[in-house]
């Protein structure tokens, strides 16, 4: 069919009696997806070509990179050299700590309201108030509740007993902790409406018949709900590893530099700094490009568990 | 039985109640805090003793916040608009309409999105910055580095409309093409109301994503007077953590979240229930 219409109209015939209906609709076709594509390629394609070429480059910031020197692959030896580096990625996978805790919590949590009670819908909004928030405002407040002297946390510790409550933002072992803690409650709200999605489209079907058999709440809970909600919790893994990955604000803003003893900062704030600060864009690259290729793995393991998932 | 599940019931209330109130101290504490002199920020429990507007007045007095305002809805309610008009436009083109390599276009679309923010920011703050090869505008002064990304679309938003759209039996469409209606016109009197319903979640969290946007503004806004709000909070925060005045930055605060939580209170049911609808859905 195509094939007809490419023999009939020739470029003469089309100056006779303009494009036909189907090319018509094909030009509309591309000039309503003009924008986003033209948007992909100033805003992703460009830059991510730039990042991938600066990589080999010992590009200066502020410098044109189209002058920059070629230096093979020395900025990803010096970053896998660079005891920053590991320390960075190290935090930021340590970060991650908070994904299955935060998941197990919102599993319960969901459970609890999906139950066809009144009250649970109300439920569900305040427990998404803190995804809609700023990140900026909420890191400034638990800066204090997390105070070593007078936060409420270390208050609450007091009272019950221990006398030497933790240094959560000074102690090197603690300060993840506060940015873990900060993670999980933040996210909370989100993974709970996915689950309770989840939970409504499983059919009944597979209740009355647990039921039929004598299965208990317990029992019903692990045989039925959690492997049925295998996709979903598939899905919040992934998308909680790949924006984990990405971290940057909240230990930016509750920690100054590094953090104490290089112990908050990630692998976004080390290729910021490198940039930015030290100019060592090309350096800077090699991290973004390396940041890159985990995500993208990341996403195909995604992609192809879950079309497994659909067969 | 019928005793025993309201027994549960309440149980299970009463714990999520509590769990409510871990949920909501942050926020309750910084707006008492606010209201609070300096000096008792610690003590005398929750409540202020003495009410104080002074941080507030404080805050207003020295940065511009109003001007910070008028930059973040800026940068958060028109491109968030335009582009989900280009967004379900394209969306339409590739339910819709027949065009050679509409698919592998659209692959490539979805495959940009796997590639990280952070591993494209700074060869996007060159661009912007009027450095690179025949992109001689330096942008970095004026907000337009926060508003040319929004408005030509978002890849989620169309991939998400381009399955809804699919539901549109193309009979309408086709129906619609016979009686003369242009492209355009299907696109604004017959898509777009179908649409807008089923995109408005996506919208209003992408406008909630835009408000609170901090990482994109620090890097592409180099002149204060375009800083967003967030940004002017956080520098105003970083002058006071030094005399530590927390009242001023709980106040700052404050003001950065109240609209964005009015937002949320008036359409929260139907964020929430949206949310819960597409992810069925995806």
């Amino acid at each position: 069919m195509q094939q007809a219409v490419r023999k009939k109209v020739t470029a003469p015939d089309l100056r006779q009696r303009g494009l036909n209906y189907r090319q018509k609709d094909a030009l509309w076709g591309y000039a309503l997806i003009a924008i986003p594509l033209i948007g992909m390629l100033f805003f992703v394609v460009i830059p991510f070509g730039m990042s991938v070429y600066s990589s080999f480059t010992s590009w200066p910031m502020g410098q044109p990179i189209e002058k920059a020197k070629m230096v093979g692959l020395k900025n990803y030896v010096d970053m896998f050299n660079n005891k920053l580096f590991w320390q960075s990625l190290g935090n930021t996978f340590f970060y991650m700590i908070g994904i299955p805790i935060g998941l197990a919590i919102s599993l319960i949590l969901a459970a609890a309201m999906n139950r066809g009670t009144r009250s649970e819908k109300v439920f569900r909004v305040i427990y998404y108030v803190p995804v809609i928030s700023s990140v900026v405002a909420i890191t400034f407040v638990f800066q204090q509740i997390f105070n070593a002297d007078v936060g409420i946390i270390n208050e609450g510790l007091r009272s019950i007993g221990i006398a030497d409550p933790p240094n959560w933002m000074s102690h090197a072992g603690y300060t993840k902790w506060v940015i873990i803690i900060l993670s999980v409650w933040k996210g909370l709200g989100s993974s709970i409406i996915l689950y309770i999605a989840g939970m409504q489209g499983i059919s009944r079907s597979y209740y009355e018949a647990a039921q039929v058999d004598g299965a208990n709440w317990w029992q019903t809970f692990t045989r039925i709900t959690l492997p049925l909600l295998m996709p979903v919790t598939f899905y919040l893994i992934v998308t909680s590893v790949i924006g984990g990955a990405q971290m940057y604000v909240e230990p930016r803003l509750m920690f100054t530099g590094n953090g104490p003893a290089n112990s908050t900062f990630t692998t976004v704030i080390h290729l910021y700094d490198r940039t930015f600060v030290n100019s060592k864009a090309g350096y800077g690259s090699a991290v973004a490009v390396f940041l890159a290729v985990i995500i993208f793995i990341l996403t195909l393991i995604q992609f192809k568990v879950n079309g497994k998932g659909d067969k | 039985m019928k005793k025993k599940k309201r027994i549960v019931n309440i149980v299970i209330f009463i714990l999520l109640a509590l769990g409510s109130i871990l949920m909501l101290y942050p926020f309750v504490w910084m707006i008492f805090t606010s209201f609070k002199p300096k000096l008792h920020v610690y003590i005398g429990g929750l409540l202020p003793q003495v009410w104080t507007t002074e941080s507030y007045t404080q805050i207003w007095g020295e940065i511009d916040l109003l001007r910070g305002f008028l930059n973040t809805i800026l940068y958060s309610i028109p491109p968030v608009i335009i582009g989900s008009l280009v967004s379900v436009a394209a969306a339409y083109a590739f339910a819709k309409i027949n065009f050679k390599g509409r698919n592998a276009l659209f692959l490539i679309l979805l495959g940009s999105i796997m590639i990280p923010f952070p591993s494209i920011m700074v060869p996007q703050y060159v661009l912007f910055s009027g450095q690179f090869w025949i992109f001689k505008a330096n942008m970095l002064q004026s907000p337009w580095p926060l508003i040319l990304p929004k408005i030509t679309g978002n890849v989620m938003m169309i991939f998400f409309l381009r399955q809804y759209l699919y539901g549109v039996p193309d009979s309408l469409v086709e129906a619609a093409k016979i009686d003369g209606c242009s492209h355009l016109r299907i696109y604004w009197q017959m898509i777009l109301p179908i649409a807008v319903p089923a995109l408005s979640a996506h919208g209003v969290l992408w406008f909630i994503g835009a408000w609170n946007d901090y990482l994109a503004p620090t890097m592409f806004i180099k002149n204060p007077e375009w800083h967003p709000v967030t940004v002017m909070i956080a520098k105003f925060n970083e002058q006071y953590a030094i005399n530590n005045h927390v009242p001023r930055i709980m106040a700052g605060s404050v003001m950065l979240i109240v609209p964005v939580l009015i937002i949320y209170g008036l359409f929260q049911r139907w964020i929430i229930e949206s949310m819960m609808f597409s992810s069925v859905k995806e």
